[in-house]
Formats: C-alpha cells, sequence, structure tokens
C-alpha cells in the first residue's frame, strides 16, 4: 500500500474513534513507518527535534501573559476602558465585546485565553442586558481569533519559526485585517442590534473615557515594547515575549498587587500544562511532517496542483480551501507543521511572495477556530454561554463569512495586507 | 495505591513545573539583558532555556495524559454513553501503545546521546533526551490508572443498558 495512504487513512481514523490529536499523529506515523521499515529510534529523534527550538519559546510565554492577564484584572480594565469608548453605540456590548478582543489580541498572542477571559465577562453579562445567547457566544468566539491575527500571535511565530519567514513582517502584516476583521464584525454587530433591538448603555463624559484610558495605559505600553523591540532588531520575537511576561508579572505583583507571590507556584505549573498539549501535538506533528517529506509528497501535490490551475489566485483558493476543511478538526499550529511544506511547495512555483502566502494562511486556519467538530474559541465560548455547539455554529457563520471575504479581498489585493511590512521593514520583504 | 503513587509524581511534576518555566524566562530575560546592557553575548542561554522548556513540556504533557487534557475530536455526541465508552477504552490502549515506544525507543535514544554534546555548555545530550523516556514512564503509570478508570465505566455503562432493558422485558 502507498505509505502516503497508510499514514494518512491510519490517522484520520484514529481520530474519529476518539484518539487524542497528538497521539493519533504519533501511532500513524509508526505505522507508516514499520510499513517502510525504518528504524522506530527516527520516531524519537524527529518527535525531539520538532520542539528542540528557540523560537517555540515564544507559545509558553504568550500563554502565560493571557494567563496573567485574566488573573491580574487587565482584562476587566480593558473591558472598561472599551465599555467607555464604544459601550454608547446601538448593540453597545457587542462592540464592546470586538474592541476589547482586538486590545487583548495587542497584547496576547494566543485566542482561547481571550476567548475564556473577555467571555466569563461579557457573555453574562450580554445576557442579562437581552442579548441573543448565539449571538453572543459567536461574537465572543468569531472576535477572540483577532489574538492570532492582530500581533503578537503565537501562530506567525510558529509559522515563522517553521517555515523560515520573517516573524516580524508577518506579525506587521497582520494588522491591516486585524483591523478590517474587528469594524466588519462592528459592523455586523450594528445591523443585528438594529433588527433586534439590542440596547446600548449611556453615553460616558469625556472626564470618565480619560480616566479609564489611564487606568488602562500600563498595559497598552505592552505591544508596544513588543512590536518596537522587534522591528527595531533590538530583540526577537521570542525575546520580547519573554520581555512581556516579566513586564506583566512585575505590573501585576508590584505594581496592581493583583497577583500573590504564593499563587504563582500554581499559576505557573498550570500553564506548564496548558502548553504542553499544543506543543506535544507539535512534536509529533513534526514526525508526520517529516515523514511527508521523505516521502516526496511536498514536490508530487504541487506537481498536481499545477496540472489543475496555472494561476496564483487558483492556488490561494485551493489552499483556502483546504485549510478551511483540514481547520474543522485540526488546530491552526498542527496544521502549520504538517502541510507548510506542501504549502510552502505551492507558494515558491508560482512565486507568491512568502508575506501574503503567510498572513492568509494564518487567516484561514483562524476560522478553523470557530468551526467544530474542533474549534476551541467556539467550544470554549458555548460552554460559557451554556449552549450547543453547533447552535453557536449557526450563530457564528455570518461572521465566518465576513471572514472569507476579507481573505479574498486580501488574496486579490496583496498591497493591502502587505504595504505596511513593505514600509516599515523593507529589509526583509 | 497506584492512585497515591501517582498523586504524589503529579506534586513532584508540579514543583518541577514552576522551577523549569521561571527558569527559562530569567534565563532570556537576561539574555536580552546582557546583550543590550552589557554589550555581551551569552552562548549558554540559548541551550539552557530550550532544555529547561524542552524537559518543561514533557512532564506536563504526561500530567495532561493523567487529567485527560489531550485534544480529542468530538465525534459523537456525549449521549452515546456507551460507544464512547468503548471507545474511549480503545484510545488509551493506542496512548499505551505510543507511550511505551517513547520508553522503549526513547531510552535507545537517550544512550546515543552519551557520545553526542551539546554545543555551547558541552554536556553530553543525554541530560536533554532523558525527557522522553521519564516522560514515557509517568505516562505510562498515569495511563493505566485512566485506563482502569475507563474499564470502569465502560463496565458499569454495560451494566446500566442492561439493567434498563430488564424492566422492559
Amino acid at each position: 500500500m502507498n505509505p502516503l495512504v497508510v499514514l494518512m487513512g491510519s490517522f484520520v481514523l484514529f481520530i474519529f474513534l476518539r484518539v487524542p490529536v497528538a497521539f493519533a499523529l504519533g501511532v500513524s506515523s509508526l505505522l507508516t513507518i514499520a510499513t517502510l521499515g525504518l528504524p522506530f529510534v527516527s520516531v524519537i529523534n524527529q518527535m525531539y527535534s520538532s520542539i528542540d527550538s528557540f523560537p517555540l519559546l515564544a507559545v509558553p510565554f504568550f500563554l502565560l501573559l493571557g494567563r496573567l492577564m485574566n488573573h491580574g484584572g487587565i482584562t476587566d480594565r480593558l473591558v472598561k476602558l472599551s465599555e467607555a469608548l464604544v459601550g454608547h453605540i446601538k448593540g453597545g456590548l457587542g462592540h464592546v465585546n470586538v474592541l476589547v478582543s482586538m486590545l487583548f489580541a495587542g497584547l496576547s498572542g494566543s485566542a482561547a485565553a481571550d476567548t475564556a477571559g473577555i467571555g466569563a465577562m461579557l457573555i453574562p453579562a450580554m445576557r442579562k442586558a437581552g442579548f441573543d445567547r448565539g449571538y453572543s457566544v459567536a461574537v465572543t468566539a468569531a472576535s477572540s481569533t483577532l489574538g492570532v491575527i492582530i500581533p503578537p500571535s503565537i501562530m506567525m511565530v510558529i509559522y515563522g519559526a517553521v517555515g523560515q519567514v520573517s516573524i516580524g513582517a508577518l506579525f506587521l502584516s497582520g494588522v491591516v485585517p486585524g483591523l478590517l476583521i474587528g469594524l466588519s464584525q462592528m459592523g455586523y454587530t450594528l445591523f443585528v442590534a438594529h433588527r433586534f433591538g439590542y440596547p446600548r448603555k449611556q453615553r460616558r463624559p469625556l472626564r470618565a473615557m480619560g480616566r479609564e484610558f489611564v487606568r488602562a495605559i500600563p498595559p497598552l505600553i505592552l505591544p508596544l515594547i513588543i512590536l518596537g523591540g522587534i522591528i527595531g532588531g533590538i530583540f526577537t520575537a521570542t525575546e520580547a515575549a519573554a520581555i512581556a511576561v516579566v513586564y506583566g508579572l512585575l505590573l501585576m505583583m508590584v505594581v496592581y498587587r493583583s497577583i500573590e507571590f504564593r499563587d504563582i507556584p500554581k499559576l505557573f505549573a498550570d500553564a506548564v500544562v496548558e502548553y504542553s498539549l499544543p506543543m506535544l501535538a507539535v512534536a509529533s506533528a513534526g514526525i508526520m511532517g517529516w515523514l511527508i517529506a521523505y516521502l516526496d509528497a511536498p514536490t508530487a501535490i504541487a506537481e498536481m496542483i499545477t496540472s489543475l490551475t496555472g494561476s496564483p489566485v487558483g492556488i490561494f483558493i485551493m489552499i483556502v480551501l483546504f485549510l478551511l476543511i483540514i481547520g474543522t478538526f485540526l488546530s491552526p499550529i498542527t496544521a502549520i507543521i504538517i502541510f507548510l511544506p506542501i504549502i510552502q511547495e505551492l507558494g515558491s512555483t508560482f512565486a507568491i511572495d512568502p508575506i501574503h502566502l503567510g498572513i492568509i494562511v494564518v487567516l484561514t486556519l483562524s476560522l478553523g477556530m470557530v468551526t467544530p467538530p474542533y474549534g476551541i474559541c467556539l467550544l470554549i465560548a458555548a460552554q460559557i454561554g451554556g449552549i450547543s455547539a453547533p447552535r453557536a455554529f449557526v450563530a457564528v457563520l455570518p461572521l465566518i463569512a465576513l471572514g472569507l471575504l476579507i481573505i479574498v479581498t486580501g488574496i486579490l489585493i496583496p498591497d493591502l495586507f502587505l504595504f505596511l511590512p513593505r514600509m516599515v521593514m523593507p529589509a526583509v520583504m | 495505591m497506584l492512585k497515591k503513587l501517582n498523586d504524589g509524581i503529579e506534586r513532584i511534576i508540579a514543583g518541577a513545573s514552576f522551577v523549569l518555566l521561571s527558569a527559562f524566562i530569567v534565563v532570556v530575560f537576561l539574555q536580552v539583558l546582557a546583550r543590550n546592557y552589557l554589550k555581551i553575548s551569552l552562548i549558554w542561554t540559548d541551550e539552557v532555556a530550550v532544555m529547561a522548556f524542552v524537559w518543561s513540556v514533557f512532564l506536563g504533557a504526561a500530567v495532561a495524559v493523567r487529567r485527560g487534557k489531550h485534544y480529542v475530536v468530538e465525534v459523537l455526541p456525549a449521549r452515546f454513553a456507551r460507544t464512547n465508552a468503548l471507545l474511549n477504552v480503545f484510545a488509551d490502549l493506542v496512548i499505551l501503545f505510543f507511550v511505551y515506544v517513547m520508553v522503549r525507543y526513547g531510552t535507545r535514544f537517550t544512550v546515543m546521546g552519551l557520545s553526542r554534546f551539546s554545543t555551547a555548555i558541552m554536556i553530553p545530550r543525554f541530560y536533554y533526551f532523558i525527557a522522553v523516556p521519564v516522560s514515557g514512564v509517568v505516562m505510562v503509570l498515569f495511563q493505566v490508572e485512566v485506563l482502569i478508570a475507563d474499564v470502569a465505566t465502560l463496565v458499569s455503562a454495560l451494566r446500566e443498558a442492561h439493567g434498563e432493558r430488564v424492566p422492559k422485558a
């Protein structure tokens, strides 16, 4: 039997039989290696070397930062600031939900921390104010995916590290689509609010706005440190993440005193278990990625697809469709590790700009975080809102459509997303 | 017995996780300070940070096995209790098989690390690689505990189904 068929077939089978993804990746790779007669020790070698990488340290740092922000009252400050800024618009809390996700995204690189922290505060508040549960869950889940689009972003760090692309340039390419997606979600909120008569909050006096802004300044300095440092070449994305964690810890332990020293060991130990989940998946996805390269699949698939379409736009559309399907049951990080070699091979065959390819892949995979069966943001938000995943999915469909519209626009007009990195980091573009 | 042993191991891992995560935060922070303010490049920081990171991942992943936190794609709704209980036992056995490979071939890999040295701090890679079999052994202990619990759930689910049928008959 074709080894590639063994690999993919057994992987999908194990997934359906409820084997955890990280182990399904490992065991299907083992079966394939047995078929090929390769030594099992190479499995361990590939597994180890996939996570033996300095850039990956950004993942624990950004996850820890998200956790600290939720525990240490930063999320609360950002919500209050957003309420003062957009709460008075029709559908107030919906706009607050989107805006706070955009602010949070600038501080954290993780979408799930965003859903959990903001959802726990805003979904109950929205229900009390008379918003439909489906809409509340949908807007929380969809807006929290901005966590991996607006820099910093764990997904972009991994894309850059695995694909040898400038992480700084990827970060910058996420700014414009992040703003567009946020604005489009606010537009949708306005439409829904008018249709169903959702309430607005009272307009706050300018002085209150100023006060909330001052209260939020210390955390809002973080994005400036992170982006400024990376773009200025002072430190790498991973180092920036470490500095952000130290800054966050000092802020919450010394300045705000919202986290005490005795809370730290448990907070850290829980964070380790939390990041070990995606990292074990990265380790075993590394085995599968290595096998796919060993079997020469990237060239074979690139040749096959070249015979189907000749235009870069056609390639983009095929990549987007493929990632939409894959993204429903694989986490974005796992999908990147396994399929990036094939995607980049296609990109270079058609002379697509690597950053353009990167941002489109990240945007598409971020939609996978709100699609069942495995869409982490949708699952968390639905759980908080107390509705079923299918119902949440129906409610989130219009927001997915808006995201797709922005992706297609970005494919057709590359400069829309790329002018910013070109302007700020001409050296790597 | 097994539960007590595993509780102890989990406590030790929690302590180690705290130390490892703190260590690589501090080390990476030092690296930036040293380069930008003292104008020296520390050569050992990268290696030490990555080593602490890899160890923490393998230890954390073992705890996640015990807590059943590794991502599962839910294909069947929760109301298919018996089928899901049966599939859980199957998944447990698949995990055990992979973990067995981690222990057996991880040990072989670790022994190979005795003669390979890290580039900056020049210690045998053995101390890096051994994280794999150590994690594997802990995962075996944790996974056996999970398997026993899942078999018990399956048995009671089957009994319940049987019990429901009796009054109807």
